[in-house]
């Protein structure tokens, strides 16, 4: 059964294209990589997918739901959450508030409640701490709970960051170069992540430099050009596709190798 | 009337565009904003009134300009090197703040040093007075008209011909690259903020004169319409610094004349926050887009 | 509230002793200081929650001030509204307004909301100075009634010395709250990155306009009870020059620190006060303070640690640097 559904997705900036009819369906439990050499327009396609961009045509329909009139943060609440591949961090909070921050869709303490303290905004306050401290904990990164985020090493600004986006419950995980300043070791620790992710029943896409990261983690890739999808299909596929081996042999080659 | 209204309106215009063409400059430039230019402006007067009492009547003007501008040009210098150069990368709301405490200190050191009450022009400006059609033109008039027009005039011909004016606007455009290409950005900058706060310090003298009256709060409202009127002309933009200037003080002097004095001032702040809600850019601005 | 900790019962009992110290004293003039303290610390608290919390640099905030205490003084004096009501009533119509300024300017710079908020600010002046029959003009509004609490009538100094207290106290409480909670938590989040707050399920829309009606709401309490404590307000109470001096006493305490702006109230109201000769150099004062926390003290006077780094900068040799600048 298909989670994600884009058709005829385009998008021009200054008159230029940079997507032209692009269609994508992405399956409810598959990790689903997105390649294409620089400038082809996956970050573009992810960015209209989050709700950053606003697609010119086309159609999202994300459960059964069209979700391209839906603002950005209500395609949280709906389950669609992204990560950033300049980590985006709430810099002066604390790892755990970062990723209580994250469970922020899934409460509802409001102003008054929250002012007068509540037996239900204090309960709920309670549960998220505990909620937190577990995310934290399943991340390795529970140690620096009271630590300020912009404090964190690198490597656990980038699992923090996960931490969040998992805390607000995902069905559809976008990460944006996850692997974007991490060592190899780090990079297979985030291949372990990534599927045990999708293990626990929340669907993956990734858009990655990295190509061997990306074909070894992916179920299924879907590799742009020039604004336009080339190939789709199993890693193994993909690659022996001539297109694609065109596209990034002939001149592309320098940025997919990443 | 009519007619001398709107002569008023563009001797008013010009007064503005004075310390219009500062904001708009700072802006331009830095993306920041000082809110200190005010007290600049009226610390100008203060040292061109200090200059008038020093010499004759004859001499006496020659050397209150040079006394204005170069008393506010190291003021403005002073506010880049303490308020802006160190925060260059922080958040906008750093200077600013900086810059609000320096419009305190000035009003108060003026208030201490001068006294609450206003000073007059020590001498009689008198060069004489005309009728044409109508309108009353003074002698004085017609010399702050000219002078600010001469001063607007040969900053638009620096900026657009000079090597400055180049290291300015590719500053302007792009801070990071024009630091790249070489241009010693700092220098641009702290030279934009002697310029702008010389051009109001020029501004305060002129003021000075036309109303015939000095006081350490001359530099607050009309800093506001300034800012109103570089706004109205889409901020950052110089030459629409000047059109909005002399737009706003038509409307000024048009809504004095028809309405009521009253609420001069309450159109000229509520022209501002019109354009800032719908147009950001000024009136002769392009809408940006957001970039995400 | 109970205090959970030695420490907090140690500050419990400091301020339960610096609560009665002003009775030992039993001096008038004290008492009205640190009423006025009380006001200032409202207003600062609550600016605050805009521009140290949530980011937004407003500069207006003594027309919402201002709203407040007019609104309560025509409820009152008027509309024969008793203090209570009017007092509640003068906090909601001050909210209303904050969130109708909040709309529009969110979507604006910071320059640009600093510059709206402004222009604002003297709009509300003007209209109070310009409508003569409501307002009554540049002269104002006497004989506005005492706060009349049914239980208790407020008229000696010390009993708005006792009230001012409470309110700052409530007021600090309800900040404290939610800044602690789920809508404080967003603020800060839009702070300190827009997108990613956005990205992460917050409506960024509606959390900035809430954070206006809810500063705003608390300036308005700050304004009624100025206006019937003084008895007497005048549109010059609610100029840009008030706005100013209520960033002064945020910026001493820190931005983003409500704690330290009870702090920045209490002595950027007293200092002038206690040295009389520097009455006159108020103004200075507050101007003098803007310049050097920013520069200096970025944090507020709670945290040394950007003075302790330079200083240790400095000893450790001249050379680098130079100019200290952010992180």
């Amino acid at each position: 059964m298909n989670l994600a559904e884009l058709r005829g997705i385009s998008k021009s900036f200054g008159g230029l294209a940079a997507l032209r009819e692009v269609d994508m369906a992405i399956e409810k439990g598959e990790i689903r990589g997105l390649i294409g050499p620089n400038g082809a327009g996956k970050t573009t396609l992810f960015n209209i997918m989050a709700g950053n961009y606003r697609a010119d045509a086309g159609s999202f329909r994300f459960e059964g739901r069209e979700l391209l009139d839906v603002a950005v943060n209500d395609r949280v609440s709906l389950g669609v959450v992204r990560t950033f591949q300049n980590i985006r961090l709430f810099g002066t909070m604390t790892a755990l508030d970062n990723v209580r921050m994250g469970f922020h869709c899934r409460t509802a303490a409001g102003w008054l409640a929250s002012a007068f303290n509540t037996r239900r905004a204090a309960g709920e306050k309670a549960w998220v701490t505990g909620e937190s401290e577990r995310l934290l904990a399943e991340l390795d990164i529970l140690p620096y709970r009271n630590e300020a985020a912009k404090n964190l090493s690198y490597g656990n600004q980038r699992r923090l960051e996960i931490a969040r986006a998992l805390a607000s419950r995902p069905r559809l995980l976008m990460l944006d170069e996850p692997a974007a300043g991490l060592n190899e070791a780090e990079g297979r620790q985030l291949l372990e992540r990534i599927r045990a992710i999708r293990d626990s029943g929340v669907t993956v896409l990734v858009v990655e430099h990295d190509m061997n990261l990306l074909m070894a983690v992916s179920d299924r890739v879907t590799v742009l050009a020039h604004g336009q999808k080339i190939a789709e299909g199993p890693p193994a596929e993909v690659q022996a596709d001539e297109r694609v081996i065109l596209e990034y042999l002939g001149g592309g080659a320098g940025h997919a190798a990443g | 009337m009519l007619a001398q209204q709107l002569f008023n309106g563009l001797i008013l215009g010009g007064l503005y565009a004075l310390l219009a063409v500062g904001f708009s400059l700072i802006v331009g430039i830095l993306k920041m904003i000082t809110f200190a230019h005010g007290e600049v402006f009226m610390a100008g007067a203060f040292a061109g009134l200090a200059a008038l009492g020093l010499f004759s009547p004859g001499v006496a003007l020659a050397a209150a300009l040079p006394a204005a501008a170069g008393g506010a040009a190291i003021l403005g210098a002073v506010t880049e090197l303490v308020a802006f150069r160190p925060f260059r990368r922080g958040p906008e709301m750093t200077p600013a703040l900086i810059t609000i405490g320096f419009s305190i200190i000035l009003q108060a050191l003026a208030l201490m040093l001068a006294g609450a009450d206003t000073k007059p022009f020590p001498f009689n400006p008198d060069f004489g007075r005309w009728t044409a059609g109508g309108v009353v033109f003074s002698g004085l008039e017609l010399g702050i008209a000219g002078l600010a027009l001469a001063i607007l005039a040969g900053l638009g011909l620096v900026i657009a011909r000079t090597d400055w004016g180049l290291a300015l606007r590719a500053t302007a455009a792009h801070f990071q690259a024009a630091q790249l290409m070489g241009i010693n950005t700092d220098r641009v900058v702290l030279s934009a903020f002697v310029l702008a706060s010389g051009m109001a310090g020029i501004g305060g003298i002129l003021f000075g004169a036309h109303y015939g009256a000095f006081y350490p709060l001359m530099g607050v409202v009309i800093s506001m319409k300034a800012l109103a009127a570089a706004t109205l002309g889409g901020i950052g933009n110089v030459g629409g610094a000047v059109v909005g200037a002399l737009l706003l003080g038509l409307i000024e002097s048009l809504v004095v004349g028809y309405v009521s004095a009253n609420y001069r001032d309450v159109i000229a702040f509520s022209i501002l926050i019109l354009v800032i809600l719908i147009r950001p850019a000024g009136i002769l601005g392009r809408r940006e887009e957001e970039k995400v | 509230m109970i205090p959970a900790s030695p420490g907090g019962w140690a500050r419990a009992a400091g301020l339960a002793l610096a609560g009665v110290l002003p009775f030992l004293l039993d001096n008038n003039y004290v008492f009205h200081l640190l009423a006025m303290s009380g006001i200032y610390m409202v207003l600062a608290m609550s600016l605050n929650l805009l521009i140290g919390f949530t980011g937004l640099f407003s500069l207006g905030h003594a027309a919402f001030y201002g709203l407040g205490a007019y609104a309560s003084a025509l409820l009152t004096q008027d509309c024969g509204l008793p203090f209570p009501a009017a007092f509640a009533l003068s906090g909601l119509l001050a909210a209303a307004f904050g969130a109708a300024v909040g709309f529009p300017a969110l979507r604006l710079r910071a320059i640009f909301l600093a510059i709206a908020t402004m222009g604002l600010n003297e709009i509300v002046r003007l209209f109070l100075t310009n409508l003569d029959g409501l307002t009554g003009g540049p002269a104002g509004l006497p004989g506005i009634p005492e706060p009349d609490l049914w239980l208790v009538r407020l008229g000696q100094p010390r009993d708005f010395y006792v009230a001012a207290m409470l309110l700052a106290a409530g007021t600090y409480l309800v900040l404290a709250n939610i800044l602690s909670g789920r809508p404080g938590r967003a603020l800060i989040a839009i702070r300190d990155d827009e997108t990613a707050a956005r990205s992460i399920g917050v409506d960024v829309t509606a959390y900035k306009v809430a954070a206006f009606g809810v500063s705003a709401f608390f300036a308005g309490l700050a304004g009624s009870f100025f206006a019937h404590y003084l008895t007497y307000i005048s549109p010059d109470s609610f100029g840009l020059s008030e706005s100013f001096a209520i960033i002064a006493m945020v910026s001493l305490g820190g931005l983003g620190n409500l704690r330290g702006s009870l702090w920045g109230a209490f002595l950027l109201c007293s200092i002038p006060e206690i040295f009389r000769s520097l009455q006159d150099f108020r103004e200075l004062i507050y101007g003098l303070t803007l310049v050097l926390i920013i520069r200096v003290l970025p944090d507020g006077i709670a945290d040394w640690r950007p003075l302790a780094a330079r200083w240790r900068q400095w000893r450790s040799g001249p050379g680098l640097g130079g100019e200290g600048g952010g992180p």
